[in-house]
């Protein structure tokens, strides 16, 4: 058992802290009830259980291990913001309450074997690992009548970053306006709703506000649900294989994770913010008047913020990936040839990382999905030609 | 300013000290007050009435004047786009920190005197925030004990009428606890005192007899707001309260008589904190906000005549000329509102004498005034722009005016017809109209209720535009819908016919004052004004739920036993009961 003591100090105790206040003749002193004092507030915990396994067969050519653990943690430290009405009115301390629970497995095989024999042996290897690991949250802070499909119990830590809502088409003709039916309404962004125009996108219409579960005929931010579970990759993987022969040798990695989707950064959703921003590319694939089947939304200006499109499922991608991660190739120059030229050894080598994405789901996106986002520094490739000389 | 008490400071070191004998791991937090420290110490109680006057004082409004026919803005509102997310006013953690005072300081060691003023203020401001919650959403939870996690949490919305009860009891709570000051006195220092009482209390129940809470107009209501007022009134004028004869003056010479209830400001320390007059003033004088309160056509119409008759009133012994609509009218139109070619003397480094207000198309380098105008009340031309920003002039949110106005609007519906003149007629004594023959002040005689309230309505327009007033009189006489849905509110454009040169030219030529006097015969041959709208979008559309607002959906989830109002998403809670 382990245990986290990271917790802000003195909240067992109920203090008053002083500030500014109003002013009378001369601005005052004020004093404010503090944090709420948690009395029995305590360090949170985690319980570990590890079970491995190694094994190597047929004279040491092939070799297994695998690892799985289950770790259960509680008392996790919480403010219960959600869990106490608003009319409480007191800020509320951190309290031991949340519990998550998390498991997962690891496996690496690793093969390595030579071919022939003498002069001309080939030695080779290959290995591949692949984990998996997940989490779910069993005790968290949630309203009383929290709605349903808000819920993160159960779900892997993270779940709700997925919120958005759920993309039909875009509106392409005024016939698709004229379907919709009377009065309804499609949400722009945080100062309101617009009616259907073409170029739009509509969304699925799921429920209306707090309250009303069945369709209400608007297109709000209460249709928005989870649209995945993992936004951390569950699954890592790689392989790794290489083979040597005489003076030749080379070994390829290639790695990835994967099962985890995000929704594309805000910034890519908003179509030119300001006269000196740019837009990204793909958004040349959008509605037009000449260009119907574009599959992006029109770009029309609704005031500030511009064409902020919210979070739906047309922006949301999975992650998962493959990446040739590095490329290494040596060649030794004979000993006959050094020895003639007096050296002790010369080696001439490239090595290469980063090298590409064997596949990956944003392609069109133009963004390597192992970046936090579209906006971070790109990951960059190397290459590396060198010569290696002993004298 | 004041230095922080050293009482203060003597018991938090004293605190330190007396911990420090304890073992080396127990820990003083050297930073805080203890909880039981407070309640025994005048000084520590003081900070703590401080804090609940600092989050609880009103503060200007930038949005207010939009939402009415003042000023352009007020969207949502105004065209009927407001959800049941955009209202949330939720003032649980004050009432908190107000029920922490109530529920302890009996049992401190604190004087009687001090512990009566204490608990006066306390109950003075747990009725105001009740009232200002229930003035939006109507009735909402009735909380009145400082909860603990082993409460019942879970509280439903008490009725309209009983928060209103208990609003009541509170202040008359007040009422008896506050001290007696004068307007002369030292002790006159911002600080809310039996009169501010008295007249928050008219205020409050003139609003619960008004159409908003009270649609059959049950008349005792309105008994019950004539009482309050009247003796608000009378008492105030005891205390030596009354009208401020410098109109401009009342938000410049602090602390003047007609000051009832008022939030101080002062630079560095406490600066206005809405930037009001930053977004006031003209952009190309001010920095850091721009665009709030620029009068619309509408409310420039609405100032009568120098002789207190409307613009269109053929019996006033002035003639309205359109194209010089700014010529002897009521006083308070030349300290509420800027037009093209008036004197407006400010300055990004001070005042600026002699500086003409240009706000012809064109004339204004940044963001130029929407409406044609703007509103000069309690703007002090003597700031430098940042000053306006982190501006000190005090926010009067009740003067003794509106004491009257309240007064004469209850009087006039118990019947008191009479007693709704006099108060119109100070206030138009005040402000410098004309008394004409019949010493009426241009006021039409022989009013019925009707019109008489009507006339009351149009002073409180004018008397008090800009002072975050006209919205919520319009919501609670239920005006919204039928003055206004369908039409759009106006400004004025004005055209330069000759060029910027030619102007300019004439402005260099002669002094400010010859050259307001040459445009209020000759302004035609250099301007030509014309009407524009100012709702460009869309038409004015205020939807009748707007009269108690939703609560948002976030209050319901976190406690299932709130109901939403009547008229919203799901909403079965009636705000009339």
């Amino acid at each position: 058992m382990l245990g986290n003591d990271a917790v802000g100090a003195f909240q067992w105790l109920q203090n008053y802290s002083l500030g500014t206040g109003a002013a009378f003749d001369g601005v005052t002193t004020s004093l404010r009830e503090g944090t709420l004092a948690n009395r029995d507030i305590t360090w949170e915990k985690s319980v570990n259980y590890n079970a491995g396994f190694d094994a190597t067969f047929w004279k040491k050519m092939m070799n297994l291990k695998m690892d799985m653990f289950y770790r259960h943690t509680y008392d996790i430290l919480e403010t219960r913001i959600r869990s106490i009405p608003t009319t409480f009115g007191a800020s509320l301390p951190d309290e031991n309450y949340a519990e998550v629970n998390a498991k997962g497995f690891e496996i690496e095989l690793s093969y390595n074997n030579t071919i022939g024999s003498g002069a001309n042996q080939v030695s080779y290897f290959v290995s591949g690992n692949f984990g998996y690991a997940t989490n779910e949250l069993v005790a968290y802070d949630e309203a009383e009548g929290i709605r349903p499909h808000l819920s993160r119990l159960g779900l892997p830590i993270g779940a709700h970053n997925t919120l958005g809502l759920r993309a039909k088409d875009v509106l392409r003709t005024q016939a698709d306006v004229d379907a919709l039916p009377d009065g309804y309404t499609i949400y722009i962004n945080r100062f309101g709703n617009m009616a259907p125009q073409v170029g739009l996108l509509d969304y699925e219409d799921i429920r209306g506000t707090y309250g009303v579960d069945d369709p209400d005929g608007r297109i709000t931010l209460d249709d928005q649900e989870f649209l995945g579970k993992h936004v951390y990759p569950p699954m890592t993987y790689g392989m790794s294989l290489g083979a040597s022969w005489k003076q030749l040798s080379f070994d390829v990695l290639l790695q990835g994770n994967g099962g985890h989707s995000a929704m594309l950064h805000a910034n890519a959703r908003r179509v030119q913010g300001r006269a000196e921003e740019s837009t990204y590319a793909f958004w040349a694939d959008r509605w037009r008047p000449s260009d119907p089947n574009g599959k992006y939304p029109a770009a029309l200006r609704f005031g500030w913020p511009p064409t902020d499109f919210p979070a739906s499922s047309l922006f949301f991608r999975n992650m998962t990936f493959l990446r040739l991660k590095a490329v290494n190739l040596s060649y030794n120059l004979p000993t006959d040839l050094t020895s003639r030229l007096k050296i002790g050894g010369l080696r001439i080598f490239y090595s290469g990382t980063n090298l590409g994405l064997i596949f990956d789901h944003i392609k069109d996106w133009g963004y390597d999905p192992e970046m936090n986002n579209i906006r971070a520094y790109p990951i960059m490739a190397t290459h590396s030609l060198g010569l290696s000389l002993t004298l | 300013m004041k230095i922080l008490k050293l009482n203060i400071i003597i018991i938090i070191i004293l605190a330190s000290l007396m911990s420090s004998c304890e073992k080396v791991l127990d820990k003083t937090n050297l930073g805080t007050v203890s909880e039981d420290l407070v309640w025994d110490d005048v000084n520590l109680a003081d900070a703590f009435v401080s804090r609940i006057y600092d989050r609880n004082l009103p503060t200007w409004n930038r949005g207010l004047s939009g939402r009415s026919d003042e000023s352009n803005g007020g969207e949502a509102f105004m065209y009927g786009q407001l959800t049941e997310t955009s209202v949330n006013n939720w003032q649980y953690s004050q009432i908190r920190e107000i029920n922490i005072l109530l529920d302890n300081i009996d049992g401190g060691t604190i004087e009687q005197v001090d512990k009566d003023r204490m608990k006066g203020e306390a109950y003075f401001f747990r009725a105001w925030v009740y009232f200002e919650m229930i003035r939006d959403h109507g009735g909402v939870p009735l909380i009145i004990n400082t909860l603990t996690l082993d409460d019942d949490l879970y509280p439903s919305r008490a009725k309209t009428s009983e928060v209103m009860e208990q609003i009541i009891t509170d202040i008359d709570q007040a009422i008896n606890l506050l001290p007696e000051i004068s307007a002369s006195s030292g002790s006159n220092n911002g600080r809310v005192h039996k009169g501010t009482a008295m007249a928050i209390k008219g205020r409050i129940l003139m609003y619960y007899a008004s159409p908003q809470f009270n649609p059959g107009q049950i008349n005792d209501r309105w008994q019950a707001s004539y009482n309050a007022n009247k003796a608000a009134k009378d008492y105030l004028v005891s205390q030596g309260f009354g009208l401020y004869g410098d109109f401009p003056n009342i938000w410049m010479h602090e602390m003047n008589k007609e000051v009832i209830f008022v939030s101080r400001y002062e630079y560095p320390l406490k600066p206005e904190p809405t930037q009001w007059a930053a977004a006031t003033r003209p952009l190309d004088v001010s920095t850091g906000r721009s665009g709030g309160n620029q009068p619309s056509w509408e409310i420039v119409q609405a100032f009568p005549m120098k002789d207190g008759k409307n613009i269109e009133d053929p019996t006033s012994s002035y003639i309205y000329d359109v194209n010089y609509y700014w010529l002897n009218r009521d006083p308070r139109f030349y300290h509420t509102i800027v037009y093209n070619g008036a004197r407006y003397e400010l300055g990004m480094e001070g005042r600026i004498p002699g500086r003409i207000q240009w706000t012809w198309g064109g004339s204004e380098m940044n963001s130029p005034t929407q409406t044609g105008f703007y509103c000069r009340k309690a703007i002090d031309v003597n700031a430098a722009a940042t000053f306006a920003f982190d501006s000190n002039v005090d926010f009067v949110s009740l003067r003794f005016a509106e004491v009257l106005l309240n007064l004469a609007e209850s009087a006039n519906k118990v019947g008191n017809t009479d007693e709704a003149y006099e108060q119109l007629i100070a206030l138009r004594a005040r402000a410098g109209i004309e008394p004409g023959p019949n010493n009426k002040f241009g006021l039409a005689e022989g009013m019925n209720e009707d019109q008489m309230n009507q006339a009351i309505l149009h002073e409180r327009q004018i008397e008090l535009a800009f002072e975050n007033h006209r919205y919520w009189d319009l919501r609670r006489n239920r005006l919204f819908e039928n003055k206004f849905n369908g039409t759009r509110r106006h400004g004025l454009y004005s055209e330069l016919i000759v060029t910027a040169n030619e102007l300019y030219a004439l402005q260099e030529s002669m002094s400010a004052t010859a050259l307001i006097d040459h445009l209020s015969t000759n302004y035609t041959e250099y301007f030509r004004d014309s009407v524009m709208v100012i709702d460009n979008q869309f038409d004015i559309n205020w939807k009748p739920e707007y009269y108690f607002y939703a609560i948002h959906p976030d209050h319901i989830e976190l406690n299932t036993n709130l109901k939403q109002t009547q008229g919203w998403s799901g909403g079965s809670f009636n705000p009339l009961e």
